[in-house]
């Protein structure tokens, strides 16, 4: 079967021989998970790379979790507003619903050790199963349903970035693009920091968020087009993760940190309990910046799209699952080539680093 | 495979395994199959770019030779030796519908020779894509 077999036709919708990878049975198991224990199921309307989305959490251990990372993106205002899609998880455990025992079918397949992916339904479904979670994606319309095996066993990484292996399938459904790099702004225009693992990103967009800026992200971003032209940033997730050995670096952050648990190497950050004022939902891109880690000064020097491509997708190899298409390939190409790129050395000190990086944004014609 | 079996035919890109776009005059491909990223920077991205509009080896080292007054052999011996490693890498493929293809001129953005080299990263089967690779959908929308 080739990937022209595969492409995802609208009439699929209608069609009720669809096979849909057991996203209606999915759908009925958090039907029942909300029934089961209803004081303890969540429901918020939140705006998710610009659209409306139900987000909805049966077990408070989970929802704690869930709605931590997702804080800046919930609209308190508007909590019964109509949505275009939704978001729904449950925990197994709290709520005493299991989810479905599916077929281990699917007209494309891909798995490892604990975890396989399958595409139903002409391509529209994707469900990833591992040992501890079960999640199934509408590729069309963006809707998630996601179960938990034991909310209270989540790692420190599935914490921050819920739903983090699937999040660039999700993006694409909503018509954005997750790419690997931080995000920090002032007045809605902000600066992508771009670099593989351990490069200096989170550093970079800490030094930020301790320094006045606004945070958007630290290692992932959903990159979009507008129609007005040019790139915007949307904000993901509402956390950063650093080595433990990192935090004195940000003294102020101090009280802010949650240790590393059993299977975690960093510590977590929520950054808008020490700066609710300074998480921001979006910001239109106006410098790709790409930290050096050298005991430097700042000082942000124009560099080569080449080398940020580079930088935003070789050294990025550690955080894509799905692979490449060209049109996202294209449109990184497109970002650095249109975007004014700048590489800089980790300054020693962190306010230099913001002040820095203020200054570059304001030394850009808007 | 020596010059004068592959100067003959003209070659296109092995799309879509292949994906590949001009950034700041430096050449940017992926193989989404192999997990490979490579770059072609100076006179290969010019090289790339000529094959990709429809010229034949032999005339891309024609008129390299010619624009910057070398000798045809030694280019044409660069030429050979980066097809072989872009046919090897299956970044091109022979085009048997090449003739019919509108040719594009193409301006010679370097101002010096010198070899040119083709860079693989061959380290991103993590970043690329499963095995076998996930078919797309279209994007939504741009947001």
């Amino acid at each position: 079967m080739t990937i022209a077999d595969l492409a995802w036709k609208s009439q699929v919708v209608d069609r009720p021989d669809v096979r849909d990878g057991g996203f209606a049975e999915m759908r009925a198991a958090m039907a029942a998970a909300v029934a089961a224990r209803p004081e303890q199921v969540h429901a918020v309307s939140m705006t998710f790379a610009g659209r409306p989305v139900r987000l909805e959490v049966a077990g408070n251990t989970l929802a704690a979790n869930v709605m931590s990372a997702f804080a800046h993106l919930i609209d308190r205002d508007a909590p019964d507003r109509p949505a275009t899609s939704s978001i729904a998880f449950w925990d197994c455990t709290a709520s005493g619903v299991r989810w479905p025992n599916l077929a281990e079918d699917g007209e494309w397949v891909a798995q490892g050790e604990g975890w396989r992916i399958s595409l139903h339904g002409g391509g529209r479904y994707l469900r990833e199963a591992r040992t501890n979670s079960l999640i199934h994606l509408d590729r069309a319309s963006g809707a998630v349903i996601a179960a938990f095996r034991d909310a209270a066993q989540l790692t420190l990484a599935d914490r921050a970035r819920p739903l983090q292996r699937m999040m660039s399938q999700i993006c694409a459904a909503f018509g954005i693009q997750d790419i690997h790099a931080g995000l920090v702004s002032r007045g809605g225009r902000g600066v992508l920091i771009v670099g593989g693992s351990g490069r200096g990103k989170t550093t970079t967009t800490l030094d930020c968020l301790d320094g006045g800026l606004d945070f958007l992200g630290d290692d992932s971003v959903g990159l979009g087009e507008p129609e007005e032209g040019g790139f915007v940033g949307h904000s993901l997730y509402n956390s950063a993760r650093v080595h433990p050995g990192q935090l004195e670096r940000w003294p102020h952050l101090a009280d802010h940190w949650r240790p590393p648990g059993p299977g975690d190497d960093k510590a977590l950050l929520i950054p808008a309990r020490p700066f609710p004022e300074r998480v921001a939902r979006t910001a239109r891109i106006v410098a790709i910046l790409v930290p050096v880690i050298a005991a430097g000064r700042f000082d942000a020097v124009p560099t080569s799209p080449r080398a940020a491509f580079t930088a935003l997708v070789h050294d990025s190899k550690d955080n894509r699952r799905f692979g490449m298409s060209r049109c996202e390939f294209l449109r990184l190409t497109a970002l650095t080539r249109t975007i004014s790129c700048f590489r800089c050395e980790l300054d020693l000190d962190p306010a230099r680093v913001a002040a820095g990086i203020s200054h570059l944004i304001e030394s850009l014609s808007p | 495979m020596s010059l004068s079996e592959m100067r003959d035919p003209l070659y296109r890109l092995n799309e879509p395994a292949v994906i590949a776009d001009v950034i700041d005059g430096e050449a940017v491909i992926m193989n989404l199959e192999r997990g490979s990223y490579y770059g072609l920077d100076q006179i290969g991205a010019d090289i790339w770019q000529m094959i990709l509009a429809g010229r034949t080896f032999d005339e891309i080292a024609t008129t390299i030779a010619q624009h910057f007054d070398i000798e045809h052999e030694r280019v044409a011996s660069d030429i050979n030796a980066l097809a072989a490693q872009m046919i090897e890498e299956k970044l091109i493929v022979p085009d048997p519908a090449g003739e019919e293809r509108v040719r594009e001129p193409h301006q010679i953005t370097v101002t010096v020779y010198a070899t040119p080299v083709l860079t693989v990263y061959s380290d991103m089967k993590d970043l690329l894509a499963l095995d076998p690779p996930m078919p797309g959908l279209e994007p939504a929308s741009n947001a």
